[in-house]
């Protein structure tokens, strides 16, 4: 089995639970206890990816939480293979400039595959997720919860397995 | 007359009462001596087992106080650090005053006319040549990394034991020298060496790779000069090939190569 270190970085409003989904990834833990990141936490866990023989180092790059993805240090962005774009459903302004976002991080990073993840869906009604996805207008690829661990592993295998191409 | 007829009014009423007050009073008497007999008794018994009574208390108190009231704790011990750290420079600069003793003891031998001329050929002062020998201590390279500069990946590393996970220093590393670059703008200098306690980190930037050491010991403008030359030698020799071709295996066994020697001459 083939092994290849891959940088991913995490990116999305401040709240949205970028920590607690690396936290939930990496450690299996999660806490009700709001930190805000300062700069970036950086972490690491390994993933096998069966179908393609290898197994992925994914260095995450837990970047602090920004109303505007454009006032990140661009040399975070920088070298990444992949971007994970999280919201938060049960707060809209979270998803408000999506696209404008997307477009700034294509513009960094034309190859990388982004992974929008909306989180906290263990607060929400099958009804409010509807409505969330009629008002966030984007395909969203995961709905998470770092509090109940619910898809965060299969949004982790998923980029790892877009990352390796 | 009136007196007498008194006193006998008063003890044909108070008769039972000072009767109850003197048996009272006997009472008192009795126990009061039965208590300075005992005392003794229960003084050596209390100081028997009240070791073993309190002890287990005690411990989980202190315990628990350690664990809550750590700052407290630190403030009180800081000073006493302070007094330690001080008494240990004032050791070591008695040590280098004995060491330049012994050195100037010897200002007519050979080796010290040798020095002198070596002050002279260097350009710097004889005190300087004998300061800088009596200091000398071991410099040891306990880690060096290879790394990409965009994305942070390591992709070459060289270690004498394992201080912690290399793929997050060298992410943090990236990080750091990313956000000190980002905040003084700075497109054309570069962080090049970092300070923490007792190590150093020298960086060398090459194009599409950084090279950092981490090193153990005195680690003067010589030291950090010649290990940022080899770094640039490695780099030259090592990295100036497509990404595809280097792999982390060989990199790190060349990085051992040199880094072995230098540390085997440095011993």
């Amino acid at each position: 089995m083939q092994q290849v270190s891959k940088k991913v970085i995490l990116i999305g409003n401040f709240g949205v639970g970028k920590t607690s989904l690396v936290r939930r990834f990496v450690y299996q833990k999660f806490s009700e206890e709001y930190l805000t990141t300062l700069g970036v936490k950086i972490d690491k866990k390994s993933v096998e990816i069966k179908e393609k023989n290898t197994i992925a180092n994914l260095i995450i790059w837990d970047i602090a939480g920004e109303v505007s993805q454009t006032q990140v240090p661009q040399s975070y962005y920088l070298g990444s293979h992949g971007v994970i774009y999280v919201l938060d459903i049960t707060r809209p302004s979270t998803y408000t400039r999506i696209q404008e976002d997307l477009d700034y991080v294509k513009r960094l990073l034309p190859k990388a595959p982004i992974c929008i993840v909306g989180n906290k869906v263990d607060l929400v009604s099958a009804q409010d997720i509807e409505k969330f996805k009629s008002s966030v207008m984007i395909p969203v690829h995961f709905l998470t919860s770092a509090k109940d661990g619910s898809n965060v592993e299969s949004m982790f295998l998923w980029i790892a397995s877009q990352m390796i191409g | 007359m009136q007196d007498q007829l008194m006193l006998k009014i008063k003890d044909l009423l108070l008769a039972d009462e000072m009767k109850k007050t003197r048996a009272l009073e006997e009472e008192i008497k009795r126990l009061k001596q039965e208590l300075e007999t005992l005392q003794p008794k229960i003084i050596s018994k209390v100081e028997q087992n009240i070791a073993e009574i309190s002890q287990p208390i005690i411990e989980t108190k202190v315990k628990r106080e350690l664990r809550e009231s750590t700052d407290t704790l630190i403030e009180a011990i800081y000073p006493l650090l302070g007094k330690l750290i001080k008494k240990y420079i004032q050791v070591e600069l008695e040590k280098l005053a004995d060491s330049i003793d012994k050195q100037l003891d010897r200002t007519f031998s050979l080796e010290n006319i040798k020095k002198q001329l070596i002050a002279l050929w260097e350009g710097v002062s004889y005190k300087q040549i004998v300061l800088r020998e009596a200091a000398v201590q071991r410099v040891e390279v306990q880690e060096v990394y290879i790394i990409e500069q965009e994305s942070g990946i390591l992709v070459g590393k060289y270690s004498v034991g394992k201080i912690i996970d290399q793929d997050l220093i060298a992410g943090m590393l990236t990080a750091i020298k990313a956000f000190i670059e980002d905040a003084f703008n700075q497109k054309t200098g570069s962080l090049d060496m970092i300070e923490y306690g007792t190590f150093k980190i020298i960086i060398q930037n090459s194009y599409k790779f950084y090279l950092a050491a981490v090193v153990a010991g005195t680690v003067d403008s010589k030291v950090k000069a010649d290990l940022l030359d080899i770094l640039l030698n490695f780099a030259s020799k090592h990295l100036a090939k497509p990404r595809e071709e280097l792999t982390e295996e060989h990199l790190s066994k060349e990085l051992a190569k040199i880094f072995n020697q230098y540390n085997e001459k440095n011993k």
